[in-house]
């Protein structure tokens, strides 16, 4: 099966992240949109916001598909220290979910690497 | 005549002035909650050497949050259209004033006028610093006009992201380093409240910058025109790095930290790296996880606003003071 990436976005780095991992791989990626239906399963890439808080939109997606939803990833800026891409340690205890990555704004060269080497994995 | 507007904060403008202002209230603060006198021990039993980067770097930030708050803010702010991002840019600009006088905080706790004295004639002196600001300064004062192109615009609001998420971590790294080590860690607060919110100010100003870009006629033009600034400050960083880090023996820590903060800079503004970043000094990421508990008093008040507004009450008979009392504290 071709991992799928469901991915949620403000100011647009994990959106750039998850088009490297495209331009890369070929994987479908979805953003998270109000009104999405979806019915497979995949991956959450999203980021933290308002001080190592889950992005509202995130949550609400969560509400709706946590089912489908395998690992989840996050982007931050370690310049918030211990809050550094907190909200996905957040949905990890809240949903039960291994953590794949935790990156910095839209992740490097390494970063896009290291997720599509730990998605494979997960296959 | 052209009709004067009021900012109408009821309909959005954009999708992202209301988080931002949100934000910056979230993250509000003033030097003056902060107890840096905690640090006094901690600094004497530093090293001269030490001591003396520790100087220069916050008075190097000094200049850099000078020139933020005293020009770079007002003019790109005098260039963008939405109201409610003008806003945003005029709460940025005060925080930049109070960042410049928070240095001055720490100096005035921890060392002697004269010192301080010494310390801001090396700045105004040091070749390295002035080159930082000189070059920011034209791109800022390129927008000394009525009427500026997309591409002035562009390129200024572009310096102002270096200078807000690159050129100021040749200095941060100082208090960072130590405070990772447990020195200076009330002063690290001051810092570190800096650097949250300088961090959102490259945020806010990269997405200003990248729908500037957006328009340009020639954006290839326009960022390799920025990439050359870049590099050009680069240079400069590494020299300025060795004059404030050699005594210490830090110098190739920081630079890989500076490299690791441009390539910050550049994804803020919507481009890829630029540089090979191998570590990131464990110490510095330390200092920055440090939780401390120097400013409780903050934390508490920024996230309880509106229940302390609740239950203050005054009354006259509030302001009838006990003398007796008031002289024992
Ligand atoms: C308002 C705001 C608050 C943020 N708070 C945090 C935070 O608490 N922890 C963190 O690691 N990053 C924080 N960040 C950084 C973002 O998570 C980071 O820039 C991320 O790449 C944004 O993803 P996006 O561009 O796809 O929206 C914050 C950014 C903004 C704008």
């Amino acid at each position: 099966m071709v991992p799928l990436i469901y991915y949620d976005s403000k100011t647009g780095n994990v959106e750039r992240f998850v088009h490297k991992i495209k331009a890369l791989t070929g994987w479908e990626v979805l953003r998270i949109t109000e009104n999405i239906e979806i019915k497979k399963a995949g991956h959450l890439v999203t980021y933290t916001t308002r001080i190592g808080e889950v992005p509202d939109s995130t949550q609400a997606f969560l509400q709706r598909y946590a089912d489908y939803v395998t690992t989840v990833s996050s982007s931050g800026n370690r310049n918030w220290g211990k809050n550094f891409a907190k909200a996905a340690e957040t949905i990890a205890v809240n949903y039960h979910l291994p953590i794949l990555l935790q990156f910095e704004l839209s992740g490097t060269q390494p970063d896009v690497q290291k997720l599509i080497h730990l998605i494979n994995k997960e296959i | 005549m052209t009709a004067f507007k009021a900012v109408n904060w009821n309909t959005p403008e954009n999708d992202y002035s209301a988080l931002f202002w949100e934000q910056n209230l979230r993250q509000f603060w003033v030097d003056t909650e902060y107890i840096p006198s905690k640090d006094i021990d901690s600094w004497k039993g530093l090293s001269p050497e030490i001591q003396q980067a520790y100087k220069r770097a916050l008075g190097g930030l000094t200049l850099l949050d000078t020139l933020q708050s005293h020009t770079g803010m007002p003019k790109i702010l005098d260039h963008i259209d939405s109201l409610q991002n003008k806003a945003v840019l005029s709460f940025m600009c005060m925080m930049e004033a109070i960042h410049a006088k928070s240095y001055s905080t720490i100096f005035t706790t921890v060392t002697t006028t004269q010192e301080i004295n010494e310390l801001f004639d090396w700045v105004h002196a040091n070749k390295y610093l002035q080159f930082k600001a000189a070059t920011i300064d034209r791109y800022y004062r390129a927008l000394d006009k009525k009427q500026v192109n997309d591409e002035e615009l562009f390129l200024a609001l572009g310096a102002s992201v270096l200078l807000e998420s690159f050129l100021f971590y040749s200095g941060f790294f100082m208090p960072l380093w130590l405070c990772g080590q447990g020195e200076m860690v009330a002063s690290a607060d001051i810092i570190k409240k800096i650097i949250a919110d300088e961090s959102i100010h490259g945020v806010f100003v990269g997405l200003l910058a990248q729908d500037v870009y957006k328009t340009l006629p020639h954006p290839q033009r326009a960022k390799d025109k920025l990439t050359a600034l870049l590099q050009e400050l680069y240079e400069n960083e590494l020299k300025y790095t060795e004059e404030v880090y050699t005594d210490i023996g830090l110098t190739a820590e920081v630079k890989e930290y500076v490299r690791y903060n441009a390539n910050k800079a550049l994804m803020n503004l919507g481009f890829e790296e630029l540089f090979e970043v191998k570590e990131v000094n464990p110490i510095v990421l330390n200092g920055l996880n440090l939780e401390t508990t120097q400013h409780d008093f903050f934390s508490k008040k920024s996230t309880n606003y509106e229940k302390s507004m609740e239950v203050a009450h005054l009354k006259d008979e509030d302001f009838i003071f006990d003398l007796d009392k008031d002289l024992l504290v």
